[in-house]
């Protein structure tokens, strides 16, 4: 029988649990504890006396009390058994080479034992047939991220300070690196205080408000009709914008009242503007909707917003609030023309390069404390340029018309002024300002901007870890278990070693090579690049740099297909070309992710995006517009 | 008396010297005789340590090269070696999150009435539901120094029913909302902003109603933040707390400018934050404001580096002990100047100290850094003698404990669950409403003994 994945499941079964631990493990390689099986946990005392051949894998994964630390059913989500992984020799062998983690009781599982016990858990592994239709997506509220609060504020009152005034809210919660997720912040205490000064510091700093209030000039002692007037027109003129809606009756009298409570219309205003922004209804975005047969069908107002905050990160304008109130946005042709509009609105930009650095885990590139007498030309006014160069990157690919997902990767353009250019060893650049230029193949694609780099590197060196890390995670989407614990003591940093050579205890142990023999060698392609972006050709004291290696298993880590490589553009071309569908449908994840603010999409919705979109033309544009034309982007059950 | 405040100059995000804190005042002259209510504040620091380096030898206090730093304070301290964090997975997310919810990941998962909820906020939401009693202002505080890179849910160490909660670390935002009332200039903006409060949570109740079942407890959460929101504004708020001058103290907040809080992060800014952050967290709880604080210094994995070192925290963790220690005594040093300040802040009209009438516990993300365990977490707890703890010792409970799954020891490791000692904490300041559900299966799960003088829980 085959069952239709659902997102619990899936929830439980892919890899909930991937830890930093395996981002930020042991920079320096080395010799470990020579006695591996010392370095295991224990956790079981039940032992097997039976002969294995009597008994059924379901059986022996009892008997060796493989359930205390992977469940029942093998679905214990904090000790994950991530089947993508396996197969059936390379569970089989795992489990015969280290498992279960027991320190001298005789429950090893070799031979026949490990072979069936492999069949039985894989056998757990769930099914993905999509040819049901995926269940929509529940109702909810999206609470509006710092970011989202700052554009809309500079969009509704026509200010330019937003991103100052959001430095006093609580940062957002980042869940599966996006800060937009439905789960993510909440309204705590010290969040709703903020909104609530914020509101306060914003009316008090307010300019333009004869423009704002929409009612003719003011007087300067307004009787209480005039002020009542002027509120009979600003409250619910303002408050759809506000409200990205029409406010309904008993808002309006309840705003109206505080405008009323004004000695002025100034005061007026300043009240009502107070209320408004610490709103609910300014605060969350609705996806609820109106009951339609057994589920719930987006109105046209909050598709406007969903429209806006996804490709604007900002509320609607007034051309997309017009559509809305002649219900136009039901159409999937209209809607589609406000998306392609929207997207070539400079405010995409923003937006985009801010989606397009959080899939690339690149942060603020200035935070990164780097040892300036290792590298001595780095500076914070570098690190800014950087940032720079990747979002005009970013937003070239994303938005600039015919690209596809391998330019990403390929792409043999990049962004430079004079100081960056000439940081990075490459003279073609004499202006303060920003060009757009071509390079050569050590600068093409994505992974050799600086900002990526320098952000996947520790203070003083490279990290592997990291840079092989941001291949198999953000780039294939593929997942890990967790780290063994109590593996021993790491070998100190030591120039006269390559790093590749320090850190090959992760390769001799077993029980580190398990996952680390899909990350390193990735990691190590990078190694023309030093800790700060720039290009090398030695290491320590004059070793020479070793960029080669293998990329095992493109779609799957369970896979044998090997694609080897001699240095980062080697492996660039790899992802583009052989790879080219895995990192598609990871981009389309992400994009998932990111659109519907959830931190596991559904498989089948996302196969669906990634058919029409490859249908369409393959261009990134045509991805941001792909999900519109899914049946339950409108529905929420 | 009406509680108005004259904090115009203290606009968020500005930092200025502020006019007197006439709301303290009116408060604690309000306030019928000095509250002295145990008050407890844990400690977080990151990325584990080592311990041998750590717990001086039980029965002794010669302090080892980590904690070191806490000399002058350690006749207040009580070492708590062979504790454990129950439950998968032993990472620094899996510490984070354990560490003071005592929230069980062993499977199938161990379920507690309040999800995933940290002690601080447990306790504060007991404390705000009985304010009536204990006159505070808010439920509990989440706050630290260095919190940058905590923005990921996998890193926070504060929850409240599975949302998490960021650690504050920008004193320029902290203070004006600890201590900046309702910032109202007049009666009537005072009125006004009653009003305003008024039909927001018109606006909320009206939403709640429509959506009945859908985002209840999202919005529940909202409707609690705006009671609290509404304590502080409402002039007829009486507090409890300390009458004396700490209570107007105004930190100099200009030394960190008026950007942003970016910097404050920053290698050579980090002392100066932390300094003013304690200041802030003993005024909060010597001033009756809350009665539980939640102070993390930096966040698990914390790439900072600290004063003295040239490299980040969690990079150090993965050397070896030596190079751990060196940024891990900032931190102990931190500490240890907080200590020694609560203890000479005095609480109570019959001569104890703010120390004595706080419960210190310090937690971290792991136990032994480099190894990525559970097992040994650095803990130890400090002051409170008028709850009766015994300190100035060090004592290893892991005898007493059991072995199996518990912070990934080796087989033959026995340790004690850390939510002993958190259940154990909530028991002695008398609330009732907490549940930490991993506390141990033997003894019954409390260090009540350990608590007043002897060596076993």
């Amino acid at each position: 029988m085959i069952k239709k994945l659902s997102t619990v499941l899936l929830a439980s079964i892919l890899a909930a649990c991937v830890s930093d631990g395996d981002e930020n493990p042991p920079t320096n390689g080395g010799a470990l504890s020579s006695n591996p099986s010392s370095a295991l946990s224990s956790s079981s005392t039940a032992s097997s006396s039976a002969p294995t051949s009597h008994k059924t894998g379901a059986q022996l994964y009892k008997a060796h009390n493989c359930a205390a630390c992977h469940g029942d059913d093998a679905a214990n989500p904090t000790q994950p058994i991530v089947f993508a992984n396996w197969n059936q020799n390379s569970l089989a062998k795992r489990i015969n080479d280290t498992m279960p983690h027991t320190i001298g009781l005789p429950t090893d599982c070799v031979g026949e034992c490990a072979d069936k016990v492999a069949e039985y858990v894989l056998s757990l592994a769930p099914v993905v047939a999509c040819n049901e239709p995926a269940q929509a997506l529940p109702q909810r509220l999206r609470l509006l991220t710092n970011r989202e609060y700052a554009n809309t504020i500079n969009d509704l009152l026509g200010r330019t300070d937003g991103e100052e005034l959001i430095k006093a809210i609580p940062v957002d919660t980042r869940i599966a690196g996006f800060d937009n997720n439905a789960k993510g912040s909440s309204a705590t205490a010290g969040r709703v205080d903020a909104y609530w000064s914020v509101a306060q510091k914003i009316a008090d700093t307010q300019s333009n408000i004869n423009n704002l209030l929409g009612c003719g000039q003011q007087q300067q002692n307004p009787s209480q009709d005039d002020i009542r007037r002027c509120g009979d027109i600003f409250v619910p003129a303002f408050g759809k914008k506000a409200f990205r809606r029409p406010l309904n009756n008993e808002e309006l009298t309840a705003y109206k009242a505080i405008f009323n409570a004004g000695n002025t219309t100034a005061e007026g205003f300043a009240y009502t503007l107070r209320a408004f922004l610490s709103s609910p209804s300014f605060l969350y975005r609705s996806e609820i909707g109106k009951a339609n047969a057994g589920q719930y069908q987006l109105d046209n107002y909050e598709l406007a917003s969903l429209l806006s905050y996804t490709l604007w990160g900002s509320m609607p304008d007034e051309t997309l609030l017009n559509a809305a109130k002649s219900g136009a946005l039901s159409s999937a042709n209209t809607l589609r023309q406000q998306a392609e509009r929207l997207l070539k609105d400079p405010r995409a930009q923003a937006q985009f390069a801010h989606f397009g650095r959080q899939w690339l885990n690149v942060g603020n590139v200035s935070a990164e404390a780097k040892d300036t007498t290792i590298f001595s030309n780095y500076s914070v006014q570098i690190a800014n340029h950087m940032e720079t160069e990747l979002d005009l990157f970013l937003q070239e690919l994303f938005l600039g018309g015919n690209y596809k997902t391998a330019d990403i990767y390929t792409a043999n353009f990049t962004y430079l002024n004079r100081d960056l250019a000439q940081f990075y060893g490459i003279n073609n650049t004499n202006t303060n300002d920003f060009q757009k230029v071509t390079v050569d193949n050590k600068r093409q694609g994505v992974l050799t901007k600086g900002a990526v780099l320098t952000i996947n590197a520790s203070s003083k060196e490279n990290h592997p870890i990291k840079r092989g890390l941001l291949i198999r995670r953000n780039l294939l989407c593929q997942e890990f278990g967790l780290p063994p614990a109590n593996v021993g003591e790491i070998e100190p940093l030591d120039p006269s070693k390559p790093l590749r050579e320090r850190s090959s205890a992760h390769s001799n142990n077993p029980a580190c090579a398990a996952c680390h023999q899909h990350i390193d060698p990735l990691g190590f392609a990078f190694e023309n690049y030093n800790g700060v972006g720039q290009y090398r050709t030695t290491e320590g004291n004059n070793l020479a740099i070793d960029a080669t290696g293998s990329l095992i298993g493109i779609k799957s880590m369970a896979d044998l297909d090997e694609h080897n490589f001699d240095d980062l553009q080697g492996l660039t071309d790899i992802l583009a070309n052989q790879g080219q569908a895995q990192v598609e449908s990871c981009l389309a994840t992400q994009y998932h992710r990111y659109y519907q603010g959830v931190a596991k999409p559904d498989i089948c919705e996302v196969q669906n995006t990634v058919s029409r979109w490859q249908t369409q033309s393959g261009t990134l544009m045509d991805l941001w517009l792909a999900p519109l034309s899914d049946p339950n982007f409108m529905m929420r059950r | 008396m009406k509680r108005r405040t004259l904090l115009k100059n203290f606009a968020v995000g500005a930092a200025t010297t502020a006019a007197p804190l006439t709301s303290i005042l009116a408060r604690s002259a309000m306030a019928a005789e000095n509250n002295t209510r145990l008050k407890t504040l844990f400690i977080f620091h990151p990325n584990g340590a080592v311990p041998d380096y750590f717990f001086p030898k039980a029965g002794t206090m010669a302090l080892p090269p980590m904690t070191k730093p806490l000399e002058k304070v350690k006749e207040h301290l009580l070492f708590l070696d062979g504790l454990g964090y129950a439950g998968k997975p032993h990472t620094h997310e899996g510490g984070s999150k354990k560490c003071l919810t005592g929230f069980g990941t062993d499977y199938p998962t161990i379920q507690s009435p309040h999800g995933l909820s940290s002690i601080d906020v447990q306790m504060g939401k007991e404390d705000w539901a009985n304010r009536d009693q204990t006159q505070i202002t808010v439920p509990s505080i989440q706050m630290g120094c260095g919190t940058k890179w905590g923005d990921n849910f996998d890193k926070r160490i504060s929850f409240d029913k599975g949302k998490d909660l960021h650690a504050v670390d920008d004193p320029r935002i902290l203070y004006p909302q600890l201590f900046g009332g309702g910032g109202d200039s007049s009666e009537q903006a005072g009125d006004a902003s009653l009003k305003i409060l008024s039909a927001i949570q018109g606006d909320l109740k009206r939403l709640q109603g429509k959506l009945g079942q859908v985002e209840r407890e999202r919005l529940e959460m909202h409707a609690d933040s705006l009671t609290v929101l509404e304590a502080k504004l409402n002039p007829n708020n009486s507090g409890g707390g300390n009458s004396s001058s700490l209570c107007t103290n105004t930190p100099d907040l200009m030394q960190f400018g008026t950007g942003g809080n970016d910097a404050l992060w920053r290698t050579n800014i980090l002392g100066a934050v932390s300094d003013v952050q304690q200041d802030l967290a003993i005024q909060s709880l010597a001033c009756g404001l809350t009665r539980s604080i939640a102070f993390s210094y930096g966040v698990s994995v914390s790439p900072i580096i600290v004063p003295g070192t040239s490299a980040g925290d969690h990079d150090l963790s993965h050397q070896d002990a030596d190079a751990h220690t060196t940024s891990k005594i900032w931190w102990m040093a931190q500490i240890a100047n907080f200590i020694e300040k609560m203890a000479n802040t005095p609480d109570g009209a019959d001569g104890s100290s703010l120390l004595d009438n706080t419960i210190v516990m310090t937690v971290s993300d792991l136990g032994h850094g480099n190894r990525h365990n559970h097992f040994q977490v650095p803990t130890f707890l400090a002051g409170g003698k008028n709850a009766g703890l015994i300190t100035g010792r060090s004592i290893d409970l892991a005898p007493y404990g059991a072995t199996g799954v518990k912070g990934d020891q080796n087989t033959n490791d026995k340790s004690i669950n850390h939510s002993d000692v958190l259940a154990t904490i909530a028991e002695v300041c008398g609330y009732t409403s907490c549940v930490f559900p991993t506390t141990s299966d033997n003894g019954n799960g409390r260090i009540h003994n350990a608590w007043k003088g002897a060596d076993m829980p």
